[in-house]
């Protein structure tokens, strides 16, 4: 039993003394044996042959479409949520942008229509040449304004942008020579 | 590791030895690249969660655990359990060792067989240690092991290996072939026997 125990002692230890793992005590126990066994130097050879076996084995290379298919995965997914990023985003900002724009503008002329009715009814406060610069300059804001909602509409959806016809309606379609049409009037298109 | 190239250049780095390892590990080439492209997509999915220091062991323990569920797959499938022996020869074909000759290949085919018989964690740590090289403290990083445990296995691993060898040697000895004193099969065994007389 003991001559058993002893074996396997050494028999466990056999990968370790290759490896140079044992500690000082054990390596010397280890090597005292070794020198009078011919069983364990042939395990010690044979664990030697086995190890440089294994190290030896080839280095395999990862077929490249492995790689190729896994990195256009990650391409693809990284575009998509880029665009997920950036596309609501982009829409929100650019309705935002120009309902912003365009209730300024509206508010701009209403300003001047109700300062210009002021001023017809007080014609004391501004004279017509101020007022026909007023409206020119209310009406050309407004086109600017609907023309850019226009095409903004084509990239968004238009009921996302305020009408600004309505305004447009009371200004620019006129048929008075000073281009303004007052509100509650034949001409006025809302009494259509 | 959060962007796009991070990614590439990991991928890049690593996908040999995933593959290697998978290799190793399953004795199938089919299924080593269905593991690496499992790993190297995960590694994509969570790619916000592993830092770059840690990527080799996260990369070397995610294969290790699918590798280990192919081969639980494998074996409900009732499979070969020791692995499929065309992908066995095919790693023992890509070897080009100095003393080829048709016994030493078939020792060496054997040798790559009983790796794929060994039990985990042995099998694991012999894989990544003697043959991708890896060291201890990767190795004990990667399967979450002690550093003296790691050891352990690797030579209780190995001394398993040697002893389906040995069974092996004999078989060559019944058959008039000897095992040299590096452990390659040729002379006959009283040679080797008369060498040993010098041996360390």
């Amino acid at each position: 039993m003991k001559v058993e125990t002893d074996r396997n002692w050494y028999d466990e230890r056999v990968e370790a003394f290759v490896d140079g793992d044992l500690s000082r005590a054990d390596d010397i126990r280890f090597r005292e044996r070794l020198s009078s066994s011919k069983e364990l130097q042939q395990d010690v050879e044979q664990a030697r042959f086995l190890a440089a076996v294994l190290r030896s084995s080839p280095v395999e290379s990862c077929p490249p479409e492995i790689s190729q298919r896994v990195l256009a995965i990650a391409r693809r997914d990284a575009g998509a949520e880029e665009r997920v990023d950036r596309g609501p985003l982009r829409l929100v900002t650019k309705r935002r942008t120009w309902r912003s724009l365009t209730i300024v503008a509206a508010a701009a002329c209403f300003a001047v229509l109700f300062l210009v009715r002021t001023g017809v009814n007080d014609s004391e406060s501004f004279s017509q040449a101020e007022i026909d610069q007023a409206l020119n300059d209310a009406k050309f804001a407004l086109a600017l304004v609907s023309d850019a909602s226009r095409d903004a509409g084509r990239l968004i959806r238009l009921d996302a942008v305020p009408p600004v016809s309505h305004a447009m309606g009371l200004v620019l379609t006129d048929e008075r020579s000073d281009g303004f049409e007052v509100p509650g009037s034949a001409a006025d298109p809302l009494n259509e | 590791m959060v962007n796009l190239e991070q990614y590439e250049a990991a991928v890049a780095e690593h996908r040999d030895r995933v593959f290697g390892f998978a290799l190793h590990f399953l004795g199938d080439r089919e299924e080593a690249e269905d593991v690496t492209q499992d790993v190297l997509i995960r590694l994509w999915c969570n790619r916000d969660n592993v830092a770059i220091e840690t990527l080799t062991p996260w990369l070397l323990r995610v294969a290790r655990n699918a590798c280990v569920d192919q081969y639980r797959k494998r074996r409900t499938r009732d499979q070969n359990r020791e692995g499929s022996p065309d992908a066995t020869e095919k790693l023992v074909s890509q070897t080009t060792a100095p003393d080829r000759s048709m016994d030493n290949d078939i020792l060496r085919e054997q040798i790559v067989k009983s790796v794929n018989e060994l039990r985990e964690p042995y099998k694991s740590i012999v894989v990544l240690r003697e043959m991708q090289q890896m060291t201890y403290e990767e190795i004990g990083s990667a399967l979450d092991l002690p550093l003296t445990t790691v050891k352990v296995y690797l030579h209780r691993g190995r001394r398993k290996l040697r002893e389906s060898l040995k069974k092996l040697y004999d078989d060559f000895a019944d058959a008039g072939l000897g095992v040299n004193q590096n452990g390659s099969i040729g002379a006959s065994r009283q040679s080797v026997h008369a060498n040993n007389q010098s041996a360390v």
